[in-house]
């Protein structure tokens, strides 16, 4: 049995002496190895740290690694959405892909070690530690340096950034920190056997406060509610308080039974017909989703496309923040991976959302025309809604939506992964001898003339954005245009939180 | 009966307290043993009760019927079995209702011997009988679905079925190696323990009642009584016929026992994909410690969901 126990780490090696030489010779650098990660050496010498390709270079002395048995390790940690269901059937795809097995150790109740195996010759290439936790603990266990890569089913709150910040981790909302690996929802169940047809998000907010208790209230029939939602410390039952229940200044009611697991929760509601539960597009289980319905007569579904299109409003992205330092080849493939055509068909069949980029015509989008004219008056007049229709005519709406914070033309985690994407398809030559359009809206919010300003701010913020991404493309064989059309085409309710941040976009048309 | 269920911490695992090495090397070594002794076969293996006895022979050792040969001239041999049929291994496969296959596994001068069946990442114990005959329907993962029967004297045949209906059933596959009485249980759209849509091999469904439609089925395969077993349960949930829609959980448990407390393990997961590929997971975990004798181990996620849409 050939199992070749790997003896380098990518953590911080024994000083170790090591002579790097150029392959014609021509170059000798002496020092002490500080690591190696399976293509750098980081070599302590005369002149302070250096990166060395392995590639260039022959390696002597006794700190030199074997290059044949490196083996590339990671530790994530993080919620059980990704933990648990995303990443194991990813890794065993990766590994497929390459010609290795995996094999699942079982290290503890919530963690195992899968160590990739190379079919050919039975050698490790690399052991992915996975510990299934809360979103809380593996940002804290980032910034403890416990593990590599924190997987979060919320962005980290402000203490959580600063924290970061602090343990000298750096910027966690830099893009360079974070990944967007699908996209889940918070969506409200209720039992196959319940009527109920959809709730807005005020009532949702008064029901899980223990406001409202009877169905009857609802327009139902006259029953007690029962409230299930995720426990308290799962990044899940945080992301219900900050985005379902902070925004109407309320807390969750001390009756509402808590769950651990996604799908016991979907399955607690679906066996109670007067149960409603807050849980997760991705794990529905035997309960029905409800759509969430506007004070103004807009209604939400959660699907694939909204989520896609971020223009479901509870819509949550599954994150992944790295460290600072560089990672073996290995790991940085695996994360790559996640943009595959590949990746995404597996985190489909999973339930989740990917970030394929998809078109919907514009012709199946009659009922939004018809929400512009509805909320057009005297701050949108006839011929702006000409201009919108005559820049619409021809062209299809694709899943990237830009969104933004407030009276700002930042751009949110899912938002900066669409912009990345966008420009692999740019590279791609996807759209080439085509026009996209930048189309930006603005919530209802204040005066319209203002609206129109930051509606285009926030397209030509987007198209710049893209465009610095888009660096080994030829934006020569595509038209990047950009247009503002302030608050014309709501797509949700300005009465709420939630649904002006929906309203605040940047969308993406090709004509 | 209602089950009393219990969550156990798994014992941690020190680095190399287990090994990783492949199942089917360890298995391939375990058959090299066995062909070294399976001269004694005849008096040692433990037939199961019900088995049928062998004729009062003391040794089926091969014979030969041909003499020895004349020179100048091989004349082919022909060994034959102590019942007179001739030596040597056959496997057919036959396509049966269920996705799955008929095999019958024959060799005459190998009677209670210990067989290893591969199939698309599934690894399978049989014993043939008296006779040398073995047959095991096995659910297929795969079409054409490829069988190799590998035997203790080193022989081997390889089989083909056409899995016509393979594409109309969900299948999740548990194999383990040794005796550890590893189970796997289905909750079917929200049933709960103990309920009919709890499918587990105390309640394992039917073919039948996958073909009608009510919900799955799980099979057990594998024979322990061998040496160094490996055993499976694979469950099948038909893809279309069913009314319901939802949702179908899965897990892997263990009843703690002596003879698997504290042991190491090691099993593998299969899983059948929309593509028609398998993906499949090695595994290996350690039992919780004697003093937990009695509780269930329940390992959940490790097998995904089945999400069942609605027509």
């Amino acid at each position: 049995m050939a199992v070749l126990f790997g003896f380098l780490t990518a953590a911080p090696a024994a000083a170790q002496d090591v002579q790097l030489r150029s392959l014609d010779g021509s170059i000798e650098l002496s020092g002490t190895l500080i690591g190696f990660d399976g293509e750098y050496y980081r070599v302590e010498s005369i002149f302070g740290p250096l990166t060395i390709s392995a590639e260039g270079v022959t390696c002597r002395g006794p700190g030199c690694p074997n290059l044949d048995n490196f083996v590339a390790e990671v530790r994530f940690a993080g919620a059980p959405a990704i933990a648990d269901q995303m990443l194991p059937a990813l890794i065993a795809r990766f590994a497929a892909a390459r010609g290795m097995v995996v094999r699942r150790q079982i290290l503890a109740r919530n963690r195992s070690l899968f160590a990739l195996v190379r079919e050919a010759d039975e050698t490790i290439a690399a052991r992915f530690y996975v510990t299934s936790t809360t979103t809380d603990a593996a940002l804290q266990a980032l910034l403890d340096r416990d593990t590599d890569i924190a997987l979060a089913t919320r962005p980290p709150d402000a203490a959580e950034a600063e924290a970061a910040r602090a343990a000298d981790q750096g910027d966690l909302s830099l893009v360079s920190r974070s990944r967007v690996l699908a996209l889940d929802a918070l969506v409200v169940l209720v039992a196959p056997t319940n009527p109920a047809d959809a709730i807005t998000l005020a009532e949702l907010a008064s029901v899980f406060a223990g406001e409202i208790i009877n169905w009857g209230d609802l327009g139902g029939p006259d029953a007690p509610v029962a409230l299930h939602l995720m426990a308290e410390e799962t990044g899940h039952g945080q992301d219900v308080a900050a985005r379902v229940l902070g925004p109407f200044g309320r807390d969750a009611a001390p009756d509402v039974t808590r769950h651990t697991n996604l799908a016991d929760l979907a399955d607690a509601v679906a066996r109670d017909p007067f149960a409603i539960g807050i849980g997760s597009y991705a794990r529905p289980a035997n309960a029905r989703i409800i759509p969430l319905q506007g004070n103004c007569g807009f209604v939400q579904h959660a699907t694939e496309n909204s989520l896609k299109s971020n223009d479901y409003p509870l819509t949550a992205p599954l994150l992944a923040y790295l460290p600072v330092r560089r990672m073996p080849q290995l790991v940085r493939d695996f994360l790559r991976f996640f943009e595959s055509q590949e990746a995404d068909r597996v985190i489909r069949r999973l339930g989740f959302v990917n970030q394929d980029i998809s078109a919907q015509p514009m012709a199946r989008q009659g009922n939004r025309l018809a929400n512009a004219i509805l909320s057009a008056g005297e701050e949108t007049g006839l011929q702006d809604l000409q201009r919108l229709i005559t820049t619409m005519t021809g062209t299809e709406r694709l899943s990237p939506t830009l969104r933004f914070e407030e009276g700002t033309t930042e751009l949110d985690a899912q938002s900066l992964s669409a912009v990345s994407r966008l420009a692999r398809s740019i590279e791609q030559g996807a759209f080439d001898g085509r026009e996209l359009i930048f189309a930006g809206f603005s919530d209802g919010q204040g005066d319209a003339g203002a609206n129109l300003r930051l509606s285009r701010g926030r397209s030509e913020a987007v198209r710049l954005a893209v465009i610095a991404a888009s660096t080994d493309g030829d934006l020569n064989r595509v038209t990047l245009r950009t247009v503002g059309f302030g608050e014309a085409l709501p797509m949700a309710c300005d009465d709420t939180v939630a649904g002006r941040a929906v309203n605040r976009r940047v969308e993406v048309w090709l004509r | 009966m209602t089950l009393s269920l219990k969550a156990i911490t798994i014992a941690t695992l020190g680095i190399g307290g287990i090994s990783l090495g492949a199942l089917a090397t360890q298995a391939d070594g375990v058959a090299a043993e066995r062909a070294a002794t399976i001269a004694l076969a005849a008096s040692a293996p433990a037939m199961p009760m019900d088995a049928p006895r062998a004729p009062t022979l003391t040794q089926p050792a091969p014979m030969q019927l041909a003499q020895s040969n004349v020179a100048g001239g091989a004349i082919p041999q022909q060994e034959l079995s102590p019942f007179g049929l001739p030596c040597g291994l056959s496997v057919t496969t036959t396509a049966i209702e269920g996705a799955r296959v008929a095999l019958d596994i024959m060799d005459p001068c190998q009677p209670f011997s210990r067989v290893v069946i591969e199939h698309s990442g599934l690894n399978l114990t049989g014993r043939t009988d008296v006779m040398g005959l073995l047959t095991m329907d096995v659910p297929a993962f795969e079409t054409p679905a490829f069988f190799t029967v590998r035997m203790p004297d080193g022989a081997s045949d390889s089989a083909l079925a056409i899995i016509s209906d393979l594409e109309d059933f969900y299948r999740v596959g548990l194999q383990w190696n040794e005796n550890r009485a590893l189970e796997l249980h289905a909750l079917e759209f929200g049933a709960t323990y103990g309920e009919e849509g709890h499918i587990w091999h105390g309640n394992s469904g039917t073919v039948e009642r996958a073909v009608s439609g009510a919900g799955g089925f799980v099979s057990m395969v594998g024979n322990a009584d061998v040496d160094s077993p490996m055993m499976a349960q694979i469950y099948s949930l038909p893809r279309d016929t069913l009314n319901d829609a939802g949702n179908v959980r899965l897990s892997i448990e263990a009843p703690v026992t002596e003879d698997n407390c504290g042991q190491d393990t090691m099993a593998r997961t299969l899983e059948l994909e929309e593509d028609g590929s398998v993906a499949v997971i090695e595994l290996t975990f350690t039992f919780p410690g004697c003093d937990a004798v009695g509780e269930y181990l329940v390992l959940q996620n490790l097998l995904q969901d089945l999400r069942v849409a609605s027509n």
